[in-house]
């Protein structure tokens, strides 16, 4: 488990996290969404053990990571912009991650070099965007950590090769427990993929939760009555918003769908409809709640 | 130990990475080997000089080598400092920091090893092969010294680098790290000092001037004036010094911060006190004149009046500010933080006022110290002292020389002359403050203090003579001067090759034995020493010059080798008549056609019989009429009955003839051998040949032209 | 037998969960079957393990499977009697259903003839086999 508990980091002038607090559960596929510069990259590195807070701790399963070799042994981390050797190929770049990853496998490298089919005798410099960050894949996945930090996970992959990481990340934690941490600045990138989301916004997180919690607790109701009838008749209900155009009113409502339900339909509307809401609508109506703009937190997003 | 401080995984990892800078380190030490190499083949064998090793062959290309290597070496190791892509890469490494930096110091020194260890083992082995003078105790010193060197300059380095994350800053703090510390020092201790350094054991404080302490900040010096590499104090201060720095780049490594890289500085105390290094160098100039116009007053100073000095001061603050600000600007390069940066420089003309006033009132702290001749226990004489041999040669340390450092004197005469010295010294600083004055030639003195006292032996005084004196009254001094020198000695004969003159050393050794002291006192040569000695020492002019190497120390003998040491005598004859006689014999026969028949055009050349050298010029004069033949008689049947005589190796009834030739060259005239035979004499001629030098050249010294 | 739509609205493990009751309602899942593995699923559908593992404990929960440790899932003997059990909400959607097609004036036959069509097809699979 990776607890990270009110860490603030800062750079020079700028604060890059601030006061930040988020627990990583076990066995779980993390998901960091946040635009540029909102402290995603900050805190893997800090998690990595790259940085280290001005203030707060970060932890694996209770130990501090900074320094900590035993820790940073179970962690492994691949930077949004790839790092090799100057000149090493693949064969290089393993004995280098050989040489300092005490768990790593010579016999993961192989297969999964397979499986990438990778040439690992050319220069991995004279790589396409994409096939460094499967070269950085395979050698980190090769090292058999506990925790696998992704930053920009699906950068320059196809939809192939990113099914093909996915499935690969999906196999660590299945069979051996491991923890992915991934970020993106698309939310749509990651809500198939996380079982968690966070949300980063200026060094903070705006809100964490469940991804299948996240899409069944919030749901659109239109609903329409025979009668003249108020906002004040949903009294009870939970609503994050509600419009009414003519006699149909729709609402955002948060809460268990199947008793909403039945409280609504004891109501004998004319019209009664429960509809799901995509994941970016959920975060819409959350960032609303929390008083942020959605557009202005996921720009790239919108556009 | 859990995380043991030298990873070896990373080490190998590190090592691999430095394989073309450390291969190009070692290429580069071979080369010199190569050099020497190249030289020692092409010496001629019998005719090249041989001299004693000497350290500063191998020391300074190799500390210059290592000035290159290393830095290029801890750059090319810690290169990924200075990108925050590659800095995060060797962060999240599951190492500690301590160990990255350990581990990483240890492939670096490593590679620094290889390099230097390879270029001593066939530096030393070159040496052995062509059978060269070498002393091991003294090349183990240097390669110590040379070790050390290597370790301050990765230390040194390894801090810049820990403290910036750009190259040319962290190039400038290594600089600044590596001879800052020791160029202020340096500087702060010569402005106190007041006169010469009579008073103070000078010897004693030496750390703070002598550059044998702080081996690697010091590298020029060492080309100008020698270093002794066998300073063990020296060698351990500079060990322990460059073990600090090293520490201390741990320490900058491990408190570094990944995100450092790419920024030029890591903390900006850092970088204030980098910019004021920067802005220094420019006042020292104008420090060291307002240093001395507020020790001595105007009158020392005076050829700088106020209305010089002010544009002088001004142009050299505005010039400091410059580079102060150029340095932010090349640093961080921006405009913004040069302004930022501007009031810090106020620490750099504070730093320039320390220096002009402190030394100053340090200094008038300064007493001299009197020496009484009640309290000298003992005293011996400073390794710079040179007063025993006046005539010696540059930098060798001849025989007598070495004894002489190495006893420590008490006799009890010598006392009172050495507080008068000391006394007279006082009185002459006081009454002409030359605050430039040094001596050379001092004695150092024990009396119970602290510390040592060193007195200066002025040569303006007879003291000094007389202080030798009584040193030759000391018969522990005279044993040890006489008795046979220690160590390893290689012998040396002109004209003989390397393997015949260690033959003919060892039967003069055997020879030398046999004598009794004042026999040995004859065969020492003047080149050694201001003894009296008897000059007219006959028509056998052989001599052998001994290099030798006792503990970490040189020292040159020549000795002559004549009828008392016969069976050296012999066995030199035997090499030389069989090699020269033709040469010889032709040689005399024109010379001797010559004084019949002069030619002006041509050149008789130098001969020499014995120990006593004359050329032609001797023999002709513009004045006289008729040839030289009429005019010395004596010398034409000298050389005629020479001509004739046959050869011999028996010291007894022999004169050695040596003719040698002029050669003109562009810049100099070059005098060459063309070889020294023993031919035989009976008493008569033996006779008229003592007789005949002495008219002619009563004034020379014999051993002016050096061997034979 | 699974096709997950990723960029439904409708969360994924509310889609395996339909899909599969879907599954067993069609046969496609023989009764007393083996289910496959969370791990086969996870790398065939390419679908994050914890997700798979959710909708699995979802439908052991409502008694459609169970686990027998050491071998896998099963499927219950009775899974689809309680999928059937659960028609009568699926009926009272139909109803709500019809009510809604009967406000905007679709005919009653038109209805029924879609209802019957559904069946019809139902048996000519069936028949298929």
């Amino acid at each position: 488990m990776i607890t990270a508990s009110n860490i603030t980091k800062r750079f020079d002038d700028t604060i890059a996290l601030k006061n930040l607090n988020c627990t990583i559960p076990e066995g779980c596929v993390y998901g960091l969404v946040g635009s540029n510069g909102s402290g995603k990259s900050t805190l893997l590195r800090l998690i990595s053990g790259i940085y280290r807070p001005e203030e707060g701790s970060i932890t694996i399963d209770g130990k501090p990571v900074f320094d900590d070799p035993d820790v940073k042994n179970r962690i492994v981390f691949v930077p949004d912009e790839l790092y090799f050797l100057p000149h090493a190929d693949l064969k290089r770049m393993e004995q280098l991650y050989a040489a300092v990853y005490e768990r790593f496998s010579h016999e993961r490298f192989e297969t999964l070099l397979k499986e990438f089919s990778l040439n690992p005798d050319k220069n991995l410099n004279t790589f396409s965007k994409g096939m460094r960050r499967q070269a950085a894949t395979i050698l980190a996945l090769s090292c058999r950590a506990d925790c696998i930090l992704f930053d920009e996970t699906f950068d320059g992959l196809d939809p192939v090769m990113r099914n093909l990481v996915k499935n690969l990340l999906y196999r660590e934690v299945m069979e051996r427990g491991a923890t992915a941490v991934i970020t993106s600045h698309s939310l749509r990138e990651l809500e198939d993929t996380c079982d968690q989301l966070a949300l980063l916004h200026k060094g903070g997180i705006i809100f964490e939760s469940d991804v299948g919690h996240l899409k069944t607790s919030l749901f659109k109701v239109q609903i329409a009555f025979s009668d003249e009838y108020g906002r004040e008749r949903f009294e009870g209900v939970d609503m994050l918003s509600y419009s009414k155009h003519g006699s149909v009113a729709s609402m955002i409502v948060r809460g268990d769908r199947e008793e909403t339900e039945s409280k609504l339909k004891a109501m004998n509307p004319v019209l009664f409809e429960v509809l799901p809401l995509s994941l970016e609508e959920v975060f819409v109506y959350e960032m609303g709640q929390r008083g942020y703009e959605f557009s202005e937190v996921l720009k790239q997003e919108v556009e | 130990m859990k995380h043991p401080l030298i990873h070896r995984g990373f080490f190998r990892e590190s090592f691999r990475q430095l394989r073309a800078k450390g291969l190009i380190a070692t290429l580069l030490l071979m080369s010199l080997n190569l050099i020497l190499f190249l030289t020692f083949l092409t010496r001629d064998p019998v005719n090249s000089s041989v001299s004693h090793y000497d350290a500063r062959l191998m020391a300074l290309p190799m500390l210059l080598i290592l000035y290159v290597m290393g830095p290029i070496l801890v750059f090319g190791a810690y290169r990924w400092l200075n990108r925050r892509v590659q800095s995060d890469f060797y962060h999240a490494i599951p190492l500690t920091r301590t160990q990255l930096f350990a581990t990483t110091s240890a492939a670096i020194f490593a590679w620094l090893l290889i390099a230097l260890g390879a270029f001593a083992a066939v530096h030393a082995i070159l040496f052995a092969v062509f059978g060269l003078p070498f002393n091991y105790l003294l090349y183990l010193c240097v390669f110590l010294n040379m070790l050390i060197a290597a370790i301050e300059i990765v230390a040194a380095f390894s801090i810049g680098s820990a403290l910036s994350g750009r190259r040319f800053p962290a190039f400038f703090q290594s600089v600044a790290i590596l001879f800052l510390p020791r160029l202020l020092l340096s500087a702060f201790w010569i402005l106190t000092e007041v006169d010469s350094g009579f008073t103070l054991p000078f010897s004693q404080l030496a750390f703070f001037l002598n550059p044998e302490f702080n081996i690697a900040a010091t590298p020029f010096h060492s080309l100008i004036y020698g270093i002794n590499y066998a300073n063990v104090p020296a060698m351990l201060y500079s060990f322990a010094y460059s073990v600090l720095l090293l520490a201390l780049g741990g320490v900058a490594f491990k408190k570094r911060r990944s995100e450092t890289a790419e920024l030029p500085y890591a903390s900006r105390v850092l970088q204030t006190a980098t910019r004021v290094m920067f802005g220094l160098p420019s006042l020292a100039a104008i420090v060291v004149i307002l240093n001395l116009r507020f020790r001595y007053g105007s009158e020392q100073t005076d050829f700088l009046t106020t209305s010089s000095l002010l544009p002088l001061i001004a142009t050299s603050v505005i010039f400091s500010f410059i580079f102060y600000c150029l340095y932010e600007l090349i640093s961080s390069r921006k405009m913004k933080k040069v302004v930022k940066a501007m009031p810090a420089f106020g620490f750099c003309i504070a730093l320039a006022l320390l220096f002009i006033f402190v030394p100053g009132w340090i200094g008038k702290l300064r007493k001299p110290q009197p020496v009484t001749a009640e309290t000298v226990r003992s005293y011996r004489f400073s390794n710079e002292s040179t007063l025993i041999v006046p005539n010696r040669i540059a930098s060798e340390e001849t025989y007598p020389d070495y004894v002489l450092h190495h006893h420590t004197f008490r006799e009890e005469s010598a006392k009172t002359l050495i507080e008068a010295m000391q006394k007279a010294n006082i009185a002459y600083a006081e009454e002409d403050s030359d605050w430039l004055d040094f001596l050379s030639d001092r004695v150092i003195v024990k009396d119970g203090g602290l510390f040592q006292k060193t007195v200066d032996l002025p040569d303006r005084t007879t003291a000094a003579n007389q202080l030798m004196k009584t040193c030759m009254d000391d018969p522990a001094f005279t044993e040890k001067l006489f008795a046979y020198p220690k160590g390893r000695i290689t012998y040396v004969v002109t004209g003989l090759t390397q393997q015949e003159a260690q033959e003919v050393g060892r039967l003069f050794r055997e020879d030398y034995g046999k004598l009794t002291e004042e026999q040995r006192r004859s065969l020492i040569t003047s080149y050694n020493s201001v003894f009296d000695i008897d000059r007219k020492t006959g028509p056998v002019g052989l001599s052998i010059m001994l290099l030798g190497s006792y503990g970490t120390e040189n020292y040159t003998m020549y000795c002559r080798v004549n009828e008392l040491t016969p069976n050296a005598a012999k066995a030199m004859l035997g090499y030389l008549n069989a090699r020269n006689e033709a040469a010889v014999r032709e040689r005399l026969k024109e010379l001797v056609a010559w004084m019949e028949q002069p030619d002006r055009s041509v050149s008789a050349g130098i001969f020499s019989i014995g120990t006593y050298s004359l050329d032609r010029w001797a023999l002709w004069n513009e004045n006289e009429k008729g040839s030289p033949k009429s005019a010395h008689p004596e010398a034409y049947r000298i050389l005629k009955a020479l001509s004739e005589a046959p050869l011999t190796t028996d010291p007894a009834h022999c004169a050695t003839v040596s003719v040698r030739s002029y050669e003109t060259g562009v810049f100099s005239v070059s005098i060459n051998t063309v070889g020294v035979v023993g031919f035989e004499i009976d008493e008569n001629l033996k006779n008229l040949i003592l007789q005949w030098i002495g008219d002619v050249n009563d004034s020379y010294d014999p051993s002016d032209f050096g061997s034979i | 037998m699974f096709t997950i739509d990723k960029l439904s609205r409708v969360p994924i493990y509310e889609q395996l969960i339909s899909q599969f009751e879907y599954g067993i309602l069609s046969g496609e899942i023989a009764p007393d079957g083996k289910l496959p593995s969370v791990r086969e699923l996870s790398q065939q559908l390419c679908i994050n393990p914890n997700t798979l593992q959710r909708a699995y404990a979802e439908i052991e929960r409502r008694g459609l499977c169970h686990s027998v440790p050491g071998s896998g899932r099963y499927l219950a003997k009775d899974a689809l009697m309680s999928i059937r059990a659960g028609a009568d909400r699926e009926l009272q959607k139909l109803s709500a259903l019809a009510e809604a097609l009967k406000l905007r004036g679709v005919p009653q036959e038109t209805v029924l003839a879609a209802v019957r069509a559904v069946y019809a097809s139902q048996k000519g699979k069936e028949s298929e086999r």
